[in-house]
């Protein structure tokens, strides 16, 4: 009997280490890698954005005509309007996204110096001579550089810098001079919030490493290791021990395409941690052979009871049969604490592997927001520009109302995908609500809110491309309307870019058993067989450095969720069609939306907004003026709470984050002033206030930014109600 | 380079020489190959820019340099123009005495905001539309000025303003005839772009004509 129980535990143990052996390595490798990539996909996003951004500032008429004058005046000044929101000012924490400072090269690349105005860092030697080396190695053709310079000798990571260097060329080519920025480097443990000391990730420029943590020689160490490197591959990942002990080293060039000093991520992984884990677990194995090695005994324990009955019978009492008894209770005893504490462990190290999971979720997810915002973005850009470019469009009333629908459509659309970032603090809802939508309305605002970015392509090419929507029937759906509206968006998108020579995309509205069907159709290139298969990954893309190759998965994503199916029929040359199929809801069952009119309170109020940002003081002023309020303002908490003192107001809507005085505190004040005045707060944070329940007990409701009338109204509407 | 053009400038001049009642000088300035258009990045243009692409044809401004100061009284007393017309200026390069007014009227359905960091002239009329009336600019120092409008990157433009009422902006071939010269020693000069002025010293006698070419550097 115990041979066997022997027999078996022995067994278990040993393939469950020889499982694990091999698990581990593997384990270790990937979540290594996948956090790796997605810090440098969240880098290689901002640093898309930045680049965007100095391309659009290079276009500038006024930075070029200062350019061509030499007016060093206007030129900084002009910039700086134009920059403001990128430049850091504060120069408090170093930001990725935000610059710590500008230059201007002249024609000979020499730089102008910015007297006077504040461009970041002063002018010392170092940067002097590094851009000046920069300007030198600009090609003739780029129009764009990416580069790293370090400003002072070190190992601080925190003294390299990012460098966009932007060509800005006069009106016959000729280059004028280059604007140039600088960006501090993003660092892994920045975005990391798990273990101390996790994972150490430094910048390898110029034959020189930028890693704050490592000891003189560990740092020879590594640099030599990556010298023989990094001339043969741009990323790799190999084992290197260290004085602190074995890591895993990975790096990757950052542009390998550079003409400046080559610069590398570096990131080491240290294996001690993960040894210690290895071994934690094989304690817990060996803790679970003994628990079954005992479960063992006491089961021959009990059968030997059993038979020895008549025996025990006759030496009953005897003391030295009690004592193995206690012994056998209290080892059983000991055994179970033992097993308790493994599996408490065991939920650690589960929750720590859930938690890495989200951290890679979270790259995705945030160039995934950036994607999709920038889409929603573009039909406002591109009716904004509509209207202000053509002042005859703004005389006819149809064709203005209807660009002012479309700017609010995206908007909404806009604040939508934000609010999306909430999908990571909030609980994952199994059985969503969606709402009954009309899909070929949706299909005909899916062509209208595109059509800026297909007219234009039209216009830029000359070859026409033709967006229809061909309505066979109007099936209702339960869904969201944004995110089906950026199905289709996306879509549309994808098809434009297929067909460079023009073309046709025609979007049909069907019913087809049970489901509705939309049938995306464009006559454009087409796709291979090995492309259709893969363009749903995230990341895939065929449009190399315009594509994110996260369109296609983000629709997949949408579809799925709204329990729908995809298909793509493709080939080369052929063109492409997307059907997509989801189930049709009945539509008896909508129900007449609320009028907002009604909802609205009946009399007219008092009303006192406090808000830092202007332009949200006016729209929400305008708002609630349009529904014949009475409204003061205050630009702080401070004035606030002095004209709440000296006037009398029915309802006081405030901002969260102030300076100065916050909302919370204001609405604290106020309530001592008086406490039946009801406080609406409206802020960037409500998603994360209404889940996390930590609503300040001295507002009524929390709303979010940005509120729309309709909300407002009948927030005022129930609020006034109760009271 | 200019002496050895003006040796041979000098030499068409003299004999080109004719009768007539009054002083005049004519001839051709080289004028360089059109540019072509590097199409710049269309992403970032606004839309309306990229149907048109009107490439100005070049020009050139010849004017009799010398201490006019007599005469000037009489100068321009009309303000010039310097409209804008499917969005470009029209005339791209206009020659005016020191001391015009300039008008930059809007014949186009779109804005436009004209403005100059040029150190002759620094203006910015902000943005405005065809029933619009900017202010009018009063050019009050000798030089170049280049002009933009701050919505459509392509659109670039130059007054030249001279001290001298004798000046006339070529043809397209570059052909010239500036007439009423008053004799005596002067220097004439051919205004090409912002670096390239030609010049070379001439001798005016009463009643005849001289002609002055005035080739490429």
């Amino acid at each position: 009997m115990m041979l066997v129980v022997l027999a078996v535990t022995t067994a278990t143990v040993y393939l469950a280490e020889k499982n694990r052996r091999s698990n581990q390595q593997q384990l270790l490798d990937a979540q290594f890698q996948n956090r790796v990539q997605s810090f440098l996909k969240i880098q290689a996003a901002q640093s898309e954005a930045i680049t965007e951004k100095c391309l659009a500032l290079s276009h500038s008429v006024r930075l070029r005509a200062a350019l061509e004058e030499r007016d060093v005046d206007d030129l900084y000044q002009n910039a700086l309007t134009e920059l403001e929101e990128m430049l850091d000012r504060t120069g408090a924490s170093p930001d990725a996204t935000r610059a710590s400072f500008f230059r201007f090269f002249d024609g000979d690349g020499l730089i102008l110096s910015p007297e006077n105005h504040p461009a970041g860092l002063t002018d010392q030697p170092a940067l002097q001579e590094a851009l000046s080396r920069m300007a030198k190695g600009l090609r003739e053709d780029d129009e764009q550089a990416v580069g790293f310079i370090a400003l002072a000798r070190g190992n601080r990571p925190s003294a390299l810098r990012r460098i966009v260097l932007t060509k800005i060329r006069g009106p016959n080519g000729k280059m004028l001079g280059a604007l140039v920025v600088g960006f501090p480097l993003t660092n892994l443990e920045d975005t990391e919030v798990d273990r101390a000391g996790a994972i150490q990730s430094g910048i390898w420029l110029d034959q020189r490493l930028y890693i704050e943590t490592l000891s003189l020689a560990d740092r020879q160490l590594v640099s030599e290791r990556l010298r023989a490197a990094s001339s043969k591959e741009t990323a790799n990942h190999f084992p290197i021990d260290l004085e602190s002990g074995p890591h895993l080293l990975y790096y990757k060039a950052l542009d390998p395409e550079t003409q400046f000093a080559p610069a590398y991520q570096v990131c080491l992984y240290p294996l001690s941690a993960s040894i210690r884990d290895e071994q934690a677990l094989r304690w817990k194995i060996i803790a679970f052979g003994l628990v079954v090695l005992s479960f063992g005994f006491a089961a021959s324990l009990f059968v030997a009871k059993g038979l020895s009955k008549p025996v025990e019978k006759i030496v009953a009492g005897s003391v030295e049969n009690l004592t193995r008894r206690k012994q056998a209770e209290e080892d059983l005893r000991e055994t179970n604490r033992e097993l308790e504490k493994a599996l408490t462990e065991l939920k650690a190290t589960q929750q720590q592997v859930i938690q890495q999971e989200r951290l890679s979720a979270i790259g995705q997810m945030a160039s995934g927001i950036a994607h999709d915002f920038n889409n929603t973005l573009t039909p406002i850009l591109g009716f904004a520009e509509l209207l202000l470019e053509n002042p005859r469009l703004l005389e006819n009333r149809a064709e203005t109302r209807r660009c002012l629908e479309m700017l609010r459509t995206s908007a909404k659309d806009a604040a939508s995908v934000v609010s999306r970032l909430r999908e990571f603090y909030r609980p994952v809802e199994t059985d969503e609500e969606f709402p009954l939508v009309d899909l070929a309305k949706i299909v005909q605002q899916a062509v209208s809110l595109t059509e800026p970015k297909w007219r234009r392509q039209t216009q830029a090419t000359g070859l026409t491309v033709e967006v229809v929507a061909e309505a066979k029937a109007s099936p209702f759906v339960a869904g969201q309307e944004s995110a089906l509206r950026e199905v289709l968006t996306n879509l549309i998108f994808n098809a434009v870019d297929a067909m460079p020579q023009g073309g046709r995309i025609s979007l049909e509205t069907s019913v087809e058993e049970e489901n509705a069907v939309i049938r995306v159709r464009d006559n454009g290139a087409g796709m291979t067989e090995s492309v259709r298969q893969r363009c749903l990954e995230p990341f895939f893309s065929t449009k190399g450095e315009r594509g994110t190759g996260l369109g296609l998965s983000m629709v997949y994503g949408i579809i799925e969720r709204h329990r729908g199916k995809l298909e793509i029929e493709s080939a080369p040359g052929q063109g492409t069609t997307f059907i997509i199929r989801l189930p049709i809801a009945d539509a008896s069952a909508m129900q007449n939306p609320e009028s907002s009119a009604q909802a609205s309170a009946k009399s007219s109020l008092n009303v006192l907004i406090v808000d830092d940002e202007p332009r949200v003081l006016e729209v929400v002023s305008a708002y609630l003026r349009c529904d014949g309020h009475s409204v003061s303002t205050a630009a702080s908490g401070r004035e606030g709470l002095e004209k709440f003192r000296r006037n009398q107001f029915d309802l006081v809507v405030l901002d969260r984050v102030m300076p100065e005085m916050s909302g919370d505190q204001t609405a604290r004040f106020i309530k001592q002033v008086n406490e039946r005045i009801p406080v609406i707060m409206l802020t960037g944070f409500g998603a994360l206030i209404e889940v996390s329940g930590s609503q300040p007990a001295a507002v009524d409701v929390v709303l979010n930014k940005p509120v729309t009338l309709d909300v407002l109204r009948k927030t005022i509407g129930k609020l006034l109600h109760a009271a | 380079m200019r002496h050895t053009c003006s040796i041979l400038l000098l030499a068409a001049g003299l004999a080109a020489g004719s009768v007539r009642a009054q002083v005049a000088i004519e001839g051709t300035v080289q004028l360089p190959k059109p540019s072509v258009d590097r199409g710049l990045n269309q992403r970032y243009s606004a839309s309306a820019d990229i149907a048109l692409a009107p490439t100005n044809p070049p020009a050139a401004v010849v004017y009799l340099e010398g201490d006019f100061r007599s005469t000037q009284a009489s100068a321009a007393k009309t303000p010039a123009q310097v409209a804008q017309k499917n969005i470009a200026f029209a005339p791209d390069l206009l020659p005016v005495l020191v001391g015009t007014a300039v008008e930059f009227p809007n014949m186009d359905d779109t804005y436009h905001n004209v403005f100059s960091y040029s150190k002759t002239k620094r203006f910015d009329l902000g943005r405005y539309r065809k029933d619009e009336k900017p202010t009018t600019v009063v050019f009050d120092k000798p030089g170049a000025v280049t002009i933009h409008c701050e919505i459509h990157e392509r659109m670039r433009g130059t007054i030249l303003v001279l001290e001298t009422p004798y000046f006339q902006k070529t043809d397209p071939a570059g052909r010239y005839r500036l007439e009423h010269l008053p004799a005596g020693s002067y220097v004439l000069k051919a205004w090409v772009a912002g670096d390239d002025v030609r010049q070379r010293p001439v001798e005016l006698k009463t009643g005849m004509t001289f002609h002055v070419d005035f080739p490429a550097k």
